[in-house]
């Protein structure tokens, strides 16, 4: 089986070789391949509706090559063990207080299938470690607690 | 204290009347069509477009307790006296409007008609039933007037005392109906409420961003909704369209996605049964490649950026 880590959603856009950050997550990414929860795909999908049907079919061959991670009872689970941690963060007033509902959907997924993640999303990534996760960013600041190794 | 204080709470009066006196058919037609604005308004409002023959029981059968015709040479008045008090609502899981909120709608809505306003966005039903209204009050007199009397301050509105309306019956400005369409949708999420009656069946799902979505059910899927009560679910929607806004929508089709069962933390399908499912290429693909035929420029990448963060802070908590 190949190995697979759950990229958020503007990794995946972060992956075109128009932006600055590209090679940066490339590099951290390896030869992993992608997955993505089901909130990515919604919000990929939620998007390019004003570019018309060109642009939709290539958005379609990319998603169309990445795992998709659905919604399951599983997801459920994880996701109130995170909005939990979440709560606690802000009596505690951590960082990763502040994540949205789509980050702790995308942390969940990872969570529920044991896998890395991605993330360009300095909340995501707090709230994610927070939970235990093997985070991987950019970010500056952030960067520095990268897990050593994707093994 | 004057009529302005003390009057009806809803009147709704046809003037310069052809006949001094009215048929009866006529008024009770106008009844009827009334009770059917006012209806559609109600259903409308709790997220459903569109009358369902043969049930009423949302606030029009309330109003239509209170009723009371008046004709007077040249003038002939329908008025409605509001509710003792609000009944407990009966349809708990929807927010349910009001008396006085169908009743605003409504004459919020004659302004609209009145001024040759297109009717906004959802709302063509409530429109033709409005429009259907006025007409049949064109069959009596060529003006009408609807007095209104808040019970409470109207949001985002000035606290008056009463509303009133004159508006002609006759040579209503056109408005072309908006363009149909439908589109067809997948999404999944937590199935928490079930409505099925004779009549009325309905489905609302939780999605993933803790947005809610209520649709109504085929026929075909009315037997299998039971079970879909507090699970996952996969939907195919069809979504109808007047314009750009959606009128209804209809689920079409519906999967019960699969559990390790309640409070499990353990995925359903390993990550080698998703790969093998969505056919993933042997080959690791060139992600970047593709992405970059997707996100063409700094502007089309800094535009969906700036979408993400957008529908992200709609979910923040």
């Amino acid at each position: 089986m190949a190995e697979y880590i759950v990229a958020d959603t503007a990794v995946v856009s972060y992956l075109t070789n128009v932006s600055t950050e590209c090679t940066a997550y490339q590099k951290l990414m390896g030869e992993s391949r992608l997955a993505v929860s089901f909130q990515t795909r919604a919000e990929l999908l939620s998007f390019p509706d004003r570019y018309g049907p060109a642009r939709r079919q290539r958005l379609d061959d990319l998603l169309n090559v990445i795992l998709l991670l659905p919604h399951s009872e599983a997801t459920n689970v994880c996701y109130a063990r995170v909005v939990e941690r979440r709560r606690e963060l802000r009596k505690l007033q951590q960082p990763g207080a502040d994540a949205s509902d789509a980050d702790a959907w995308i942390i969940s997924g990872a969570l529920e299938h044991k896998l890395f993640l991605v993330s360009h999303d300095a909340q995501q990534v707090c709230l994610g470690r927070a939970m235990g996760l093997r985070v991987l960013t950019n970010l500056d600041g952030l960067r520095e607690g990268n897990p050593s190794s994707l093994g | 204290m004057g009529e302005e204080q003390t009057g009806p709470w809803f009147k709704f009066t046809i003037q310069d009347t052809d006949e001094p006196g009215v048929e009866i058919p006529k008024l009770t037609r106008l009844l009827s069509n009334l009770s059917s604005a006012f209806y559609v308004i109600a259903r409308v409002k709790i997220g459903s477009a569109g009358p369902r023959p043969g049930r009423r029981t949302l606030v029009e059968d309330t109003l239509a307790a209170f009723r009371l015709m008046r004709v007077a040479p040249g003038s002939a008045t329908i008025e409605l006296a509001p509710p003792a008090a609000e009944s407990p609502p009966r349809l708990p899981s929807f927010e349910e409007p009001t008396a006085d909120d169908v009743v605003f709608d409504f004459y919020q809505e004659v302004e609209s008609v009145d001024a040759g306003e297109p009717p906004s966005a959802g709302r063509w039903e409530i429109r033709r039933h409005v429009v259907a209204v006025i007409e049949e009050a064109g069959g009596i007199g060529s003006r009408a007037e609807i007095v209104y009397r808040p019970r409470a301050p109207r949001p985002g509105f000035p606290a008056v005392a009463v509303l009133r309306k004159t508006f002609r019956t006759r040579d209503l400005p056109e408005v072309a109906p908006p363009e149909r369409s439908s589109r067809k949708r997948r999404l999944s999420g937590h199935a928490y409420m079930v409505d099925v009656e004779p009549g009325r069946q309905r489905l609302r799902v939780k999605l993933a961003d803790g947005r809610d979505i209520t649709m109504e059910a085929d026929d075909e899927l009315v037997a299998r909704m039971g079970s879909a009560l507090d699970r996952v679910v996969e939907i195919e929607m069809e979504e109808e369209y007047e314009g750009d806004t959606i009128a209804r929508r209809v689920a079409r089709a519906m999967a019960v996605l699969p559990s390790s069962g309640p409070g499990s933390d353990v995925p359903p399908k390993s990550i080698e049964e998703l790969e093998s499912e969505q056919h993933m290429p042997a080959k690791r693909p060139d992600y970047a490649s593709l992405a970059s035929a997707v996100w063409e420029s700094e502007k089309e990448l800094a535009e969906f950026q700036a979408h993400l963060q957008e529908i992200r802070k709609g979910s923040a908590g």
